[in-house]
């Protein structure tokens, strides 16, 4: 049986030791990404190798939890991404406002009583919830809570500012804040009796 | 009371996400107590990273994607050309996927006998899983903070413990020593020692007199190079013991039974 050159152990055993530890975070993502463990593990599976073919060209020192969902993205969107229909920004627009009106009304700090634990009644609303929302928001999103990136990392991952990325965050975050409302009325999460 | 001039928008968000800091965390602070709107979307805005947080369990690679990944690796190895225009195949199993998946089958391999209803909490590991949760959350304080093995044994050694305490190198294995402190384990001094492992995971260890058979029955056994691991698990937690002359080790984490129990394998291996 061959041996592995000395060099090739070593490319591997530094590429492990950088993008395993962040294979969980990817993973995450990939789940939320394609709503399918199976399409899950492939989409990481794909990824994992389409990075560790390119690991030469990745710059020792620079950022390898971007880089890996640069690479991430890259291969959803070439082979896993569900076919799109387009969001309408009045339909962002009108959630917006839903969530300003809320706001408004909301005179007390109490007007917020959600769970303290997450409940899975409300998972696949969440998941209905980023549905509306159009694609770059929805990547904000997914970069920054689900993937646990910095807005850095997000910003290098979605090659736009710094700036863009909050921006887009914070319309989104309202946006699903004010898709989830109804529910949370209906669990009593929040005063009914408020307007959105 | 004055009414804030202005709300603070997404400087809000950047109070959640911990983008505050100094001066300008102190006025966003000052501006929070007496504006009722801005405190209502500060909730609103935790409210949605929470339902879009990592919910239980997705905070680790599971298992079998881990090994899986081990495989693809190895196959992308083994049938890429060399440099030198060969081909050739992987030496052994890679590190890490022993510890996360590739031990599930020599666990199960080995398994000698499984009690669906064993496994319950005893004083001892109420006493380690209650060590690893502090631990965990960084509330267990280490009375020495090293990662050198040879430093913790000396300092068990003046302890007075009244046993000797063989302190483990998992390097090779990923995890890497934190510190260590006296601590116990039911009614029995132990010597406690925890690491950090790959993806920020945990492994606390705990060395303490006692009988093996003072266990109550576990939730399963298995035998490796003539010894009998012992698991116990409670929620997440798993908790795997084997017996070192009059001594017991217990590893906890929550890495999954079988990686804890690949560890447990490495640890025991030199003595025996």
């Amino acid at each position: 049986m061959k041996q592995a050159s000395p060099d090739a152990d070593d490319r591997r055993r530094r590429f492990e030791a950088e993008a395993l530890p962040l294979m969980s975070a990817l993973h995450r993502t990939a789940l939320r990404l394609t709503r399918d463990a199976q399409q899950a593990g492939d989409l990481v599976q794909d990824t994992w190798l389409r990075a560790y073919r390119a690991y030469d060209q990745f710059a020792a020192g620079t950022n390898c939890r971007a880089w890996l969902f640069t690479i991430l993205y890259s291969v959803f969107n070439t082979g896993y991404r569900r076919a799109q229909r387009e969001v309408e920004a009045l339909r962002m627009e009108a959630m917006e406002a839903a969530y300003e009106r809320w706001l408004d009304d909301s005179g007390v700090p109490s007007a917020v009583q959600m769970p303290d634990e997450p409940i899975d009644a409300m998972d696949v609303r969440v998941e209905h919830a980023l549905d509306e929302l159009p694609e770059a928001f929805r990547t904000a999103v997914m970069l920054v809570d689900v993937g646990e990136l910095s807005y850095e990392e997000a910003a290098a991952v979605m090659n736009c500012a710094v700036g863009t990325v909050r921006s887009r965050l914070f319309r989104a975050r309202k946006c699903l804040f004010a898709a989830l409302l109804p529910y949370a009325r209906e669990a009593g999460f929040v005063d009914a009796g408020r307007s959105a | 009371m004055n009414a804030p001039r202005a709300h603070l928008g997404e400087r809000l968000q950047d109070l959640v996400d911990g983008r505050l800091s100094g001066a300008e965390l102190a006025q966003a602070r000052e501006h929070l107590e007496g504006c009722a709107r801005c405190r209502a979307e500060v909730a609103a805005l935790q409210q949605v990273r929470r339902a879009l947080a990592p919910r239980p369990g997705e905070d680790r690679l599971p298992d079998d994607l881990a090994a899986r990944l081990a495989r693809a690796l190895d196959d992308e190895v083994a049938h890429a050309p060399q440099a030198t225009g060969t081909r050739r195949r992987p030496r052994a199993i890679r590190r890490w996927a022993l510890a996360a998946g590739v031990a599930a089958a020599i666990a199960a391999s080995l398994l000698l006998w499984y009690a669906p209803g064993g496994g319950r909490a005893d004083p001892w590991t109420a006493s380690v899983v209650r060590d690893f949760t502090a631990y965990r959350s960084a509330r267990l304080p280490l009375a020495l903070r090293s990662d050198d093995p040879a430093a913790l044994e000396r300092f068990f050694a003046e302890q007075s413990l009244g046993f000797h305490t063989r302190v483990f190198d998992l390097a090779m294995m990923d995890y890497r020593i934190e510190g260590g402190e006296v601590s116990r384990v039911g009614d029995r001094p132990s010597a406690l020692y925890v690491y950090r492992g790959p993806g920020d995971t945990r492994l606390l260890c705990e060395m303490f007199r006692g009988r093996i058979d003072e266990l109550p029955p576990a939730a399963h056994i298995a035998r490796h190079n003539g010894i009998d691991f012992r698991v116990y698990r409670q929620g997440t937690l798993t908790a795997v013991y084997w017996p070192e002359g009059d001594i017991i080790c217990v590893l906890v984490s929550d890495i999954g039974s079988d990686a804890v129990l690949a560890l447990a394998f490495a640890k025991a291996a030199p003595a025996t």
